[in-house]
């Protein structure tokens, strides 16, 4: 019988991935163009409008990633430890873009490309270093279930250590600019409107990711299950 | 069945865990020819490469000495999973007729004293030998009493880490190499608190109170560890 999608369902999906192009584009746009120069970092300000975003995105996949972990423990379906790997990972490429766009903005707004003890900057690095952790784990065990299990647990105790890296680097004194607090955007109207279309931009374009990696994985493990038939009709 | 045996209670298995593990340990002395000589070896390199007559102590130390902890302790619990992974002791242990929860605890137990009796003997002879120059650290009895319950408070929550770690990678490949990366990077965040703390408590003027309030994040952090590596371990084991 033919696996092919409807072209409706083609439709469907492809929205996330224009509206994310448009927006993006739309919102860079809106920084360059209409959004006025910050008095006090002058251009280098602008980097604002993508790194804020992707930072976002890249706490909030790690969270839904954790989640996912948490459900595969609970009701063992391989759908959701494939959720768990696709949020992962794209959280591991937004936090290590984060970082890099968080230190091309650190070199004019703080003197130093890595600055040294700084509770963002550093619990960002640790984020990305337990994420490198997790697919060191996986990438460890070749049995699928067990490798589902023992991921699954290392998400766990990743997300847990990310919670503590944050509360033990937020001891510290922060120099990090605070935009955005629980009350209001500290923001200017036409900033504002830049950053949300960037927002919206970075959550397609993030959608997008996790879907097509989601794909990767379901292609990945049927692969998989077909050689092992093969291999025990040859046996 | 009138004929079954009773199973012993709980704390007696967990005991006799310990007691292997510690039999184990005084026969062979491999915890302490290995993970003490790394620790001594680390304060050696530091005391050769850091000149406290330079920088202080008081500042640099904490750092220093809970980063030669840290290495002690990972080789520590390296040595301790290899020994299960050489002759199938885990594939025994998990045949045995007790909870898995009871082998966790069991693992547990003795990793913390081990770890905390190599920690206190590393930092010990750090302050020991290390503490000299303009930031020296003068110790009443009161900051030596702060100093170990924070090494007990920290040094519990890295063998809390590391059991559950050591146990996950016993039987994956590469596992000997992957355990001292994981618990390299996940210790980060505890290693943060440890050294804030220490440095904290070798400054100047420092308050008990101030101290007694980080120390309740830290114990806070081993709690959370704990349950979750508690609740998480069965499907670690599970086969």
């Amino acid at each position: 019988m033919s696996q092919g999608k409807s072209p409706m369902k083609d439709l469907l999906a492809a929205v996330p991935f224009v509206v994310g192009i448009v927006a993006s584009a739309w919102g860079t746009q809106l920084a360059f163009h209409v959004a006025p120069i910050e008095r006090t970092l002058k251009f280098s300000q602008k980097i604002f409008y993508w790194h804020a975003p992707i930072g976002m995105a890249a706490i909030i996949v790690t969270l839904i990633g954790a989640g996912a972990a948490v459900t595969y423990l609970i009701n063992r379906r391989l759908g959701a430890d494939r959720v768990a790997e696709a949020c992962l990972e794209v959280a591991m490429l937004a936090t290590a873009v984060s970082l890099i766009t968080g230190c091309i903005w650190a070199k004019p707004a703080w003197g130093d490309y890595f600055p040294l003890g700084e509770p963002r900057v550093t619990g960002m690095f640790v984020l990305l270093l337990i994420l490198a952790c997790y697919f060191a784990v996986r990438s460890s065990v070749e049995e699928p279930l067990r490798r589902a299990r023992i991921s699954g647990v290392m998400a766990i105790i990743g997300a847990i250590n990310g919670l503590v890296a944050y509360f033990a680097i937020h001891i510290w004194n922060t120099t990090h600019p605070t935009v955005f607090t629980a009350r209001e955007a500290r923001l200017e109207e036409t900033m504002l409107r830049a950053f949300l279309w960037c927002l919206v931009g970075t959550v397609c374009l993030t959608v997008v990711l996790i879907r097509q990696r989601l794909r990767y994985a379901r292609l990945r493990d049927d692969l998989e299950s077909c050689e092992q038939l093969l291999m025990e009709r040859e046996a | 069945m009138s004929g079954e045996r009773r199973r012993p209670p709980a704390w007696r298995q967990v005991l006799a865990l310990v007691r292997k593990d510690a039999l184990l340990e005084l026969r062979s002395k491999d915890l302490l020819a290995s993970a003490l000589t790394l620790g001594l070896t680390c304060l050696g390199l530091i005391a050769f490469c850091v000149d406290f007559l330079i920088l202080r102590f008081d500042q640099v130390g904490p750092a220093v000495l809970w980063i030669a902890v840290l290495f002690t302790a990972i080789t520590a619990l390296s040595r301790t999973f290899a020994l299960e992974r050489e002759d199938g002791c885990l594939e025994a242990l998990l045949l045995a007729p007790m909870g898995r929860t009871v082998l966790f605890i069991g693992k547990l137990v003795f990793n913390t004293l081990a770890l905390n009796l190599l920690g206190a003997l590393v930092l010990g002879g750090g302050v020991l030998f290390l503490n000299q120059g303009p930031g020296r650290v003068v110790f009443d009895g009161e900051r030596l009493g702060w100093l170990a319950l924070v090494l007990v408070v920290h040094v519990t929550g890295l063998a809390v880490l590391g059991t559950l770690l050591g146990l996950m990678t016993l039987r994956s490949r590469r596992g000997e190499l992957l355990l001292p990366l994981l618990q390299g990077v996940l210790s980060l965040p505890i290693l943060i608190l440890a050294v804030i703390e220490t440095r904290f408590l070798f400054a100047s003027v420092w308050s008990a109170e101030r101290l007694g309030e980080l120390l309740k994040l830290s114990l806070a952090f081993d709690v959370l560890f704990l349950t979750a590596a508690v609740l998480l371990f069965p499907a670690v084991a599970e086969e």
